[in-house]
C-alpha cells in the first residue's frame, strides 16, 4: 500500500512525508515555481538570466549592469573586478578595476554687477543727509543698520517685503517709528542705473500714524548671462540630457520662482563641453541653480508575488515565499551627476580692490577685523589682501556664505592668525594665505576654544566654540593651497598636509584617475614658516616631523607638487 | 517660498508690524511681466478677518481706510485701532487692463500690533445627538502668520467643507510617460535605476497563481493570470494612474473594487472649514468620546462680535439674532409580537434650538 504525501504548505519550505524541500536555483524553471528570498538574495544574478531565457528577453532590451547593484550606479568597471573570497571577506584587485565616473561640472562666475553695484540712501528732513553706499543684495537687517548710524537711531524700522524668505535685494518697507512727519528718503549714486535702478516710494503718515514707504529695485531684463559646463566620462552607446533648475527673483513683489529646462538628448564620445546663456525678465534676477547630467537607461524589472525591495526583510526572516510573476520594461533618464551652482541667492564675489574691506563697506561680514560670512550670502570669490583682519571663521550658521566658494585669496594679511569655519568649504578649490600670520592650527588637537571665556583666541570671532579638529578644513576639493610665509609649527603643517591628503584630487588607490577628468595634479606651499621647526630634511624619529615627511612624499609621489623647506 | 506656478502678474505678500500707536499704512507692490502698457487697474480688498474678531474672549476695533483711488497704479490704505497683540489678515486683489489681455491676481497682507498672540475660538459640534461647544486653538498664530505670508492663509470657498466634495477631478494628473526623446517625467525623479520603468510586458501564460487583480478591478479581465504587479501594457493607462494617486492620497478604498474614498478617523485629517464671519481655514477634528460616531461634525453656530469695516466710502456691517430648531426624524421598528416576530416602523423626533447670527453689510 502506498503511502498518501502530506503537504504542509508555506513557513518557507515544502515537506512531502518525512522530506523537506527547500526551493533554489537549480530548481526554479517556470513562474510557478517558488522562490526563497534567502535564495534569491545569494543567486542574484543566475535567477536573472534565467528570468532572461524564460521570456526570452533581446539582449538590447536590458542592460544587466544596472540590474540591481545599487552601488555600482555612476561607474564603470572596465575589465571587471576580481572578487576574493576569504573567511567571508570580498577583496578587490585595484590593479584590475578601471574606474570612470560620468560627471557634470563647469564654473559659474558671479555677476559684477550684483557682487559690487551699489546706491546709496538720502534722507530728506528738513534738508538732506547722504548715507554709505549700499549693496544691492543687502538685507533689511543691514538696511536698518545703516539708517541707524547715519541718520541716527531709532527713527526707522525696516523689514522685508513680500516673500520673508527672499531677504535680498529687496524690497524692503521702511515704517517710521514716529508719528510725526518724519521724513523720506531717496536714492542717488546708482553705480549702474541701466542694469539696476531703484525707487522709494513714500506715504506720509499723519498725527496718529507713522509714515509707510517701500524701497525697491528695477531693471529691464535684457542682460544675457553665460554658464560654461563639462561633462566627461560618458559612454558611446548611452544617450544623455542636461537638466538645468533656474531660480527667478521678482524684485518688486518679491517671490521666487524655479524652473526646470531640459536639453535635447545627445550621445557623445567621452565629454561634452556646453554653455548656458540666458536672459531675466523685467524686474527679476534670474539665475541658475543646479546642473544634472541624467543617464538614459533601457532596462527590465522583474515582478514577484511580493515587494522584494521592501517586504523583503519580512519574507526573508520567515523563509517564506515568492514568486516570479512578469517584467517591466522602461527606458528613462536618470541622475547621475549634479553641479550645485547656488542656493538661495545668485552667487556673489567679494573683492577688496573695489570696496576695501572696512567697517563702512563689510560690517555685515565682521569688517574689519573679522571674516564671519552672513547667512544670507553665497559667495563664490572671496579677494581680501592687505587688510586688517586677523580671523576668518565662518560658524555653522553662515556657513551658506562659503558652500558654493571656490577661490579664497587671503595673502598679505599680516594680521591673519586664524583661517576656519565650523563646516565644510564644499567647492574650494584654491586658497591662497600666503604672506600672513597663520598660526591658528599650531595648537594641539582635540582641545576646546572658546572665544568668549576671556582666554579668547586670536583670530577667533567672539561666541565661538569649538574643537580644534585634526584637518585644518574640511575641503574635499582642494587643488591648491599656499602657506608661504605663515608662522605654522610642525603641528600646524600636519594639519593642513591632512586638509590636502583628504582631497578628491588625491585618489586613494594608484590607477585611479580623478573624478574630474584627467590625471591628478595639485599644488601645496608651506615653506618660509617663522617657526624654526618648521624644516624637514629627514626623517628623525619624531612623529610630527615623520607624519609630516610622509605626507609630502605621499602627496608628491599622487601628482601633486609640494614646496617646502628642507 | 519656491513656487512652480508663474503667473505674469505677481502681488506682494507682505507683513506689516505697527511701530507707534495704532494705526499703518499698506502699500502693496506688485510685478506684471509684460511689454505692453497697462491700460487700467482695478484694486479690491477683502474681508477683514482678525484673532481678535475669531476670539469670543476678545473684541476688535479694526477699521480699514482708502487713503487713494483703487484705480491708479500705486494705492495706499490704512488699518487703524489695532490692538495689542492682535493680528489681521486681509485679501489683496488686483486687476491690470492692458491692450491685448487682462491680468488678475491677490496676495494677503498681514497687520500685526506688538507680540502676535494665538486665541482660541469656539467650535460647536454635534454629541449625542445634543449641541456642544468647545474652545480650540487650531493654529499657532506664528504659523498663520508664515501661511499668510505664503499667500495661503486664505483657502478658497469652494475647497471648504460642506461647499464641495472630493471628486475624481480634485485628484492631481499623471501624464504617462513614453520613450520619446522630448518627453519624459521632469519631477521626482528615482535615482536608482532599477525603480526606473515605464511600460508594462511579459507575463507566464502557464502560472497558476491567482491573486486580486489590478486597482479596484481597473485592470480588464485577461490579467487574471498575472501575478500581483503584472500588467497588461494597455491596463498602465491614465486611469490607472489616477487611482494610483487617489490611493495614495485617500488610502486603500473600504472593500475590495470599491471606489468609494474611506471615511478617514477623526483627528487624522484637517479640513476646510467655512463658518460665516470668519476666514475659511483648515481644522483637525477632535476625535469623539464615549459612544459618539467617530465622525467629525461641522461646526453649527459661531457667534462673532460684528468688527467695524470701512473703506473710504463708508460702512460698516448690521449683525441680528435668531432662534431655530432643528428637528431630526428618524424611523425606529418597535416588537409588537415577539412570538410571531412582527414588528412596527414607528417615527420618532428631536428637537433643538440653536441661535443663528447673521451679517449683512450695510453702507457704502
Amino acid at each position: 500500500m502506498s503511502r498518501a504525501p502530506h503537504f504542509f504548505p508555506g513557513g518557507g519550505r515544502t515537506q512531502v512525508g518525512r522530506n523537506i524541500f527547500r526551493p533554489s536555483i537549480r530548481k526554479w524553471s517556470k513562474p510557478s515555481d517558488p522562490i526563497s528570498p534567502r535564495d534569491f538574495n545569494s543567486n542574484i544574478n543566475k535567477y536573472l538570466d534565467k528570468f532572461i531565457d524564460y521570456y526570452g528577453l533581446p539582449k538590447d532590451s536590458y542592460d544587466k549592469r544596472y540590474f540591481v547593484n545599487y552601488f555600482n550606479q555612476g561607474t564603470k568597471i572596465e575589465g571587471g573586478a576580481l572578487g576574493l573570497r576569504d573567511g567571508g571577506s570580498v577583496y578587490i584587485d585595484f590593479d584590475n578595476l578601471q574606474y570612470k565616473s560620468e560627471f557634470i561640472s563647469g564654473h559659474m562666475q558671479a555677476d559684477p554687477r550684483l557682487s559690487t553695484g551699489t546706491y546709496k540712501l538720502v534722507y530728506n528732513n528738513s534738508g538732506s543727509q547722504t548715507g554709505r553706499p549700499l549693496h544691492y543684495y543687502l538685507t533689511a537687517d543691514e538696511i536698518k543698520y545703516s539708517i541707524d548710524q547715519d541718520f541716527g537711531t531709532g527713527l526707522f524700522e525696516v523689514s522685508t517685503c513680500g516673500d520673508i524668505e527672499c531677504a535680498q535685494f529687496g524690497p524692503y518697507i521702511i515704517q517710521a517709528k514716529q508719528s510725526s512727519n518724519t521724513g523720506y528718503f531717496s536714492i542717488t549714486e546708482e553705480s549702474n542705473p541701466k542694469f539696476l535702478s531703484g525707487e522709494a516710494y513714500y506715504f506720509s503718515g499723519d498725527n496718529t500714524t507713522p509714515s509707510t514707504q517701500t524701497l525697491s529695485f528695477y531693471n529691464t531684463g535684457t542682460e544675457a548671462n553665460n554658464l560654461n559646463f563639462f561633462a566627461t566620462g560618458l559612454e558611446e552607446n548611452y544617450d544623455y540630457s542636461i537638466h538645468v533648475k533656474m531660480d527667478r527673483k521678482d524684485l518688486q513683489s518679491n517671490q521666487m520662482f524655479s524652473t526646470y529646462i531640459n536639453t535635447n538628448i545627445f550621445t557623445e564620445e567621452e565629454s561634452l563641453i556646453g554653455n548656458l546663456s540666458y536672459k531675466s525678465k523685467r524686474n527679476c534676477i534670474t539665475f541658475p541653480r543646479s546642473l544634472s547630467l541624467r543617464k538614459y537607461i533601457r532596462n527590465i524589472e522583474f515582478l514577484f508575488s511580493g515587494d522584494l525591495q521592501s517586504a523583503a526583510q519580512t519574507k526573508y526572516d520567515q523563509d517564506g515565499l515568492v514568486y516570479v510573476t512578469g517584467y517591466e520594461s522602461g527606458y528613462r533618464p536618470h541622475l547621475w551627476s549634479t553641479f550645485d551652482i547656488s542656493f538661495q541667492c545668485p552667487l556673489l564675489d567679494l573683492d577688496n580692490s573695489i570696496h576695501s574691506y572696512d567697517e563702512n563697506n563689510y560690517w555685515y561680514l565682521g569688517a574689519p577685523t573679522y571674516f564671519t560670512g552672513h547667512r544670507h550670502f553665497s559667495f563664490d570669490e572671496i579677494k581680501i589682501n592687505n587688510s586688517q583682519m586677523s580671523g576668518f571663521f565662518v560658524d555653522a550658521k553662515d556657513q551658506i556664505s562659503i558652500k558654493t566658494c571656490k577661490h579664497i585669496d587671503l595673502s598679505e594679511n599680516t594680521n591673519l592668525v586664524y583661517f576656519g569655519s565650523k563646516s565644510n568649504f564644499t567647492f574650494l578649490e584654491t586658497l591662497n594665505l600666503s604672506g600672513c600670520s597663520v598660526r591658528g592650527q599650531n595648537a594641539r588637537h582635540d582641545i576646546i576654544i572658546n572665544s568668549g571665556d576671556g582666554n579668547g583666541f586670536p583670530g577667533i570671532p567672539p561666541g565661538i566654540k569649538f574643537i580644534t579638529p585634526v584637518s585644518a578644513i574640511q575641503a574635499p576639493n582642494i587643488r591648491s593651497l599656499n602657506l608661504y610665509g605663515n608662522d605654522l609649527n610642525q603641528t600646524g603643517i600636519f594639519s593642513w598636509i591632512f586638509t590636502c591628503m583628504m582631497s578628491n584630487h588625491l585618489p586613494n588607490f594608484d590607477g585611479f584617475d580623478s573624478p574630474y577628468g584627467g590625471k591628478v595634479s595639485g599644488y601645496l606651499n608651506i615653506k618660509n614658516q617663522s617657526d624654526p621647526s618648521s624644516v624637514f630634511s629627514n626623517f628623525n624619529g619624531d612623529s610630527m616631523n615623520d607624519s609630516v615627511l610622509s605626507g609630502i612624499k605621499i602627496l608628491s609621489g599622487r601628482g601633486w607638487k609640494v614646496d617646502y623647506d628642507k | 517660498m519656491n513656487t512652480l506656478t508663474l503667473e505674469k502678474l505677481r502681488l506682494d505678500n507682505s507683513i506689516y508690524k505697527l511701530t507707534e500707536g495704532h494705526s499703518v499704512i499698506v502699500l502693496p507692490k506688485f510685478n506684471l511681466e509684460s511689454d505692453d502698457p497697462i491700460l487700467s487697474y482695478s484694486w479690491n480688498f477683502g474681508s477683514m478677518y482678525s484673532t481678535f474678531k475669531e476670539s469670543r474672549d476678545e473684541t476688535s476695533f479694526i477699521e480699514r481706510q482708502a487713503l487713494t483711488s483703487k484705480n491708479q497704479e500705486k494705492v495706499a490704505l490704512k488699518v487703524s485701532n489695532v490692538s495689542e497683540g492682535e493680528v489681521v489678515f486681509f485679501l489683496a486683489a488686483l486687476t491690470v487692463t492692458t491692450q491685448g489681455e487682462s491680468f488678475s491676481t491677490s496676495s494677503t497682507i498681514t497687520i500685526y500690533r506688538g507680540d502676535p498672540i494665538s486665541k482660541r475660538v469656539p467650535l460647536t459640534y454635534v454629541r449625542n445627538g445634543r449641541m456642544a461647544e468647545t474652545l480650540v486653538y487650531d493654529n499657532s498664530i506664528e504659523q498663520r502668520i508664515i501661511n499668510a505670508n505664503k499667500n495661503s492663509e486664505f483657502l478658497q470657498d469652494e475647497t471648504a467643507i460642506n461647499n464641495s466634495l472630493l471628486t475624481n477631478e480634485d485628484i492631481p494628473q499623471i501624464s504617462t510617460p513614453n520613450t520619446s526623446s522630448d518627453n519624459f517625467v521632469q519631477i521626482g525623479m528615482p535615482t536608482d535605476p532599477h525603480q526606473m520603468y515605464s511600460s508594462t510586458a511579459g507575463s507566464d501564460p502557464d502560472c497558476g497563481l491567482t491573486s486580486r487583480s489590478e486597482i479596484c478591478g481597473a485592470s480588464p479581465p485577461s490579467a487574471k493570470k498575472q501575478g500581483k504587479h503584472s500588467q497588461d501594457p494597455e491596463s498602465d493607462n491614465l486611469e490607472v494612474v489616477r487611482e494610483k494617486v487617489r490611493r495614495f492620497i485617500l488610502g486603500i478604498p473600504p472593500g475590495y473594487s470599491s471606489i468609494i474614498a474611506p471615511v478617514p478617523m477623526p483627528g487624522s485629517t484637517e479640513h476646510a472649514i467655512k463658518v460665516p464671519g470668519r476666514s475659511t481655514h483648515k481644522y483637525r477634528f477632535a476625535p469623539g468620546f464615549g459612544e459618539q460616531p467617530s465622525r467629525g461634525a461641522a461646526p453649527i453656530y459661531m457667534p462673532y462680535p460684528c468688527g467695524g469695516e470701512t473703506d473710504s466710502s463708508g460702512g460698516g456691517c448690521d449683525c441680528r439674532e435668531e432662534v431655530v430648531t432643528d428637528i431630526l426624524t428618524f424611523e425606529e421598528e418597535q416588537c409588537i409580537d415577539p412570538e410571531a416576530q412582527e414588528a412596527e416602523t414607528i417615527t420618532k423626533e428631536i428637537k433643538t434650538k440653536r441661535t443663528v447670527v447673521t451679517c449683512t453689510k450695510t453702507g457704502g
